[in-house]
């Protein structure tokens, strides 16, 4: 019997929790699991939100942040390039780096938040009693959905808030990237149309790409291992329009902008360039021939003579190019010569700057001691020579052998005034070529001026002096001296090939002639010297004839 | 790092992502209102929110 009542009493105990499972199913937990779950999903989106509110606005002390520093410890993607060495110390562009490190601190954030929110329960489970929990299934079904609900809140609120994020990294990528190439092309583009350059001075690189120095205040160490410069100012990763140096200075990209606003260092000497330089015009001219021909005095007549013509349009560019134009003010005042170029130094580029209208352009005169162009070993050190669009050759009509052999004996003391150069010409020509040859320099593309100097005193030789100082003139007369290997050799180892008759004391008169070689090197490249011509005249002072006469190109050999 | 030690341009860029990622999440909220709002409607409150409490009112 109590058997009996037992059975009937359990059986009444199953059907009674049955039906109360039932209920608590129908009335009470589907319900609450649709309220809590709905509840808890807004919650966990809101959450999710709240984190990369938290991030963004830089209260999370767990961010990571990409410093300067980390810039030039190589921690921006992307590649380098090799004249570069390392990034510039300045911030990253948001976008380029720093969004990823923000987007990366918001998702650790939230799933932080996520396994705090499962550890409380996951615990409470352990402690709690199985068989009790397991029986009040129908009432913690709605605390699983509300934790259920809050993860997968959680879950989309962080891909709302990546997807948000990534959608505005793309636009702002994709925009970044257009105006990128639009200033690079630019800035190429301009030098390219306008030959521009930064010539370095001393090491003779040229370098599209100078560095910047930073004005901002920087350490001294920054100072002492050049950590203040900006090797590569372009417009990138480091900033489009505008980069914030590690200092905190706001600089300018592009080399254009860098040129106006930075001072511009060599990136391989680190010696200061000209104010503008990689942004104007740039020419090399490169003037070699044999000691004492007369290379010095053509160089500095040419710049006296210029500055005078066209006061402040020509001028010394730089303190050592004002020093050389003022000491050969001071010797020729004296009525002397020109010191002899040392050779044991290397050449320091003189440099002018032109005014054109409102073009600017920077002139380097290169100017090497005869001996050292004409020795192979010495000249490898010369690598202006590689990088001239134009060349001097300078000849001393004195040491023309057929000149010498037939007026030495007779003309003693003005060849002693002459102060004759004792090489052969066709040699120090061949000196030069031949290691512009050897190191690949395609001397068919650049243009030389041939030089024959000292015609106030050729002049004083009797019945020799060309009648013409035009180009075609004085290549029939170098021909007439016998010289017609020297011609062939320059004319075809040149793209094109002009002649010249000058007097470096001519600045001394006001005669112009001497600038002669300058102005049609520079009209290479579209620079046009603001000083009248020269008109011809029949004394021998005559000038240069029209630009094409006289002047034999690669196409009229060939034709 | 605190974002004042950041620069303008960084700060900048964190403030319009973090008005882009409101902007998101309010229009979502107001779409999900407003759709739920229509929805109801269009269902003559035989809809889940009426369903639901029907149920508690049954409770």
């Amino acid at each position: 019997m109590g058997a009996l009542l037992l059975v009937v009493f359990g059986v009444f105990a199953v059907v009674l929790y049955g039906y109360v499972c039932v209920f608590l199913l129908a009335y009470v937990t589907t319900p609450l699991v649709l309220v809590a779950g709905s509840a808890a999903l807004l919650a966990g989106m809101l959450t999710a939100l709240t984190a990369a509110l938290v991030t963004l606005a830089g209260r999370d002390v767990n961010t990571e942040i990409r410093t300067p520093e980390d810039v030039v410890a190589g921690k921006v993607p992307g590649r380098v390039g090799d004249r570069q060495i390392r990034r510039d110390l300045a911030w990253p562009q948001y976008f380029a780096v720093q969004v990823k490190l923000d987007l990366a601190a918001v998702c650790r954030r939230v799933h932080a938040v996520a396994v705090e929110a499962w550890a409380r329960p996951a615990w409470w489970l352990r402690r709690a009693n199985r068989w009790l929990v397991l029986a009040l299934w129908p009432l913690v079904l709605p605390v699983v959905a509300a934790f259920v609900g809050f993860s997968a809140g959680l879950l989309l609120g962080t891909a709302v808030v990546v997807a948000v994020i990534g959608t505005v990294t793309a636009a702002m990528w994709g925009l970044g990237l257009a105006t990128v190439g639009l200033l690079r092309g630019f800035d190429r583009g301009w030098q390219i149309a306008l030959r521009a350059g930064g010539s370095c001075p001393r090491c003779y690189e040229v370098s599209r790409l100078p560095a910047y120095h930073c004005p901002g205040g920087h350490p001294a160490h920054h100072r002492h291992t050049g950590t203040d410069l900006h090797r590569d100012v372009r417009p990138g990763r480091l900033g489009v329009l505008w980069r914030r140096c590690g200092c905190g200075s706001l600089l300018p990209t592009t080399v254009l902008r860098a040129a106006v606003r930075l001072r511009a260092q060599c990136p391989m000497c680190r010696e200061p360039l000209h104010r503008g330089a990689a942004a104007q015009t740039d020419v090399r001219i490169p003037v070699f021939g044999a000691a004492s021909a007369g290379k010095t005095h053509l160089i500095l007549s040419s710049l006296a003579t210029l500055e005078a013509a066209a006061p402040g349009t020509v001028q010394p560019a730089d303190k050592y190019s004002d020093r050389m134009y003022q000491g050969y003010l001071d010797v020729f005042r004296q009525g002397e010569s020109a010191p002899k170029t040392d050779a044991s130094r290397q050449p320091i580029a003189v440099t002018l700057l032109v005014r054109t209208g409102r073009r600017r352009a920077l002139v380097h005169v290169y100017d090497a001691a005869g001996e050292v162009l004409g020795d192979p070993d010495l000249n490898a050190t010369l690598a202006y020579l590689d990088r001239a669009r134009t060349l001097a050759f300078v000849v001393d009509p004195f040491s023309i052998p057929e000149l010498r052999d037939r007026f030495e004996p007779t003309f003693q003391p003005l060849f002693g005034r002459a102060n004759a150069a004792k090489d052969d010409p066709e040699q120090s020509y061949q000196g030069t070529v031949m290691r512009l040859r050897a190191y690949g320099v395609a001397t068919e593309r650049q243009r030389l001026a041939f030089v024959v100097s000292k015609r106030d005193l050729l002049f004083e030789l009797p019945g020799i002096a060309p009648a013409d100082t035009g180009s075609a003139a004085v290549r029939a007369w170098l021909l007439e001296r016998r010289l017609d290997n020297l011609v062939t050799a320059a004319e075809r180892d040149f793209g094109a090939v002009r002649y010249f008759l000058v007097a470096a004391h001519g600045a001394a008169t006001g005669d112009t002639n001497v600038t002669e070689p300058f102005r049609w090197l520079l009209e290479g490249d579209r620079i046009r010297l603001p000083i009248p011509a020269p008109r011809a005249g029949g004394d021998g002072t005559t000038a240069a004839a029209p630009a094409a006469f006289g002047t034999r190109s690669a196409a009229e050999r060939k034709a | 790092m605190d974002n004042r030690r950041l620069p303008l341009a960084h700060r900048l860029s964190r403030f319009g992502l973090a008005v882009a990622a409101v902007a998101t999440f309010g229009t979502g909220a107001t779409v999900a209102v407003v759709s739920g709002w229509t929805a109801r409607m269009a269902s003559n409150g035989q809809d889940v929110i009426e369903w639901a409490r029907t149920m508690w009112g049954g409770l």
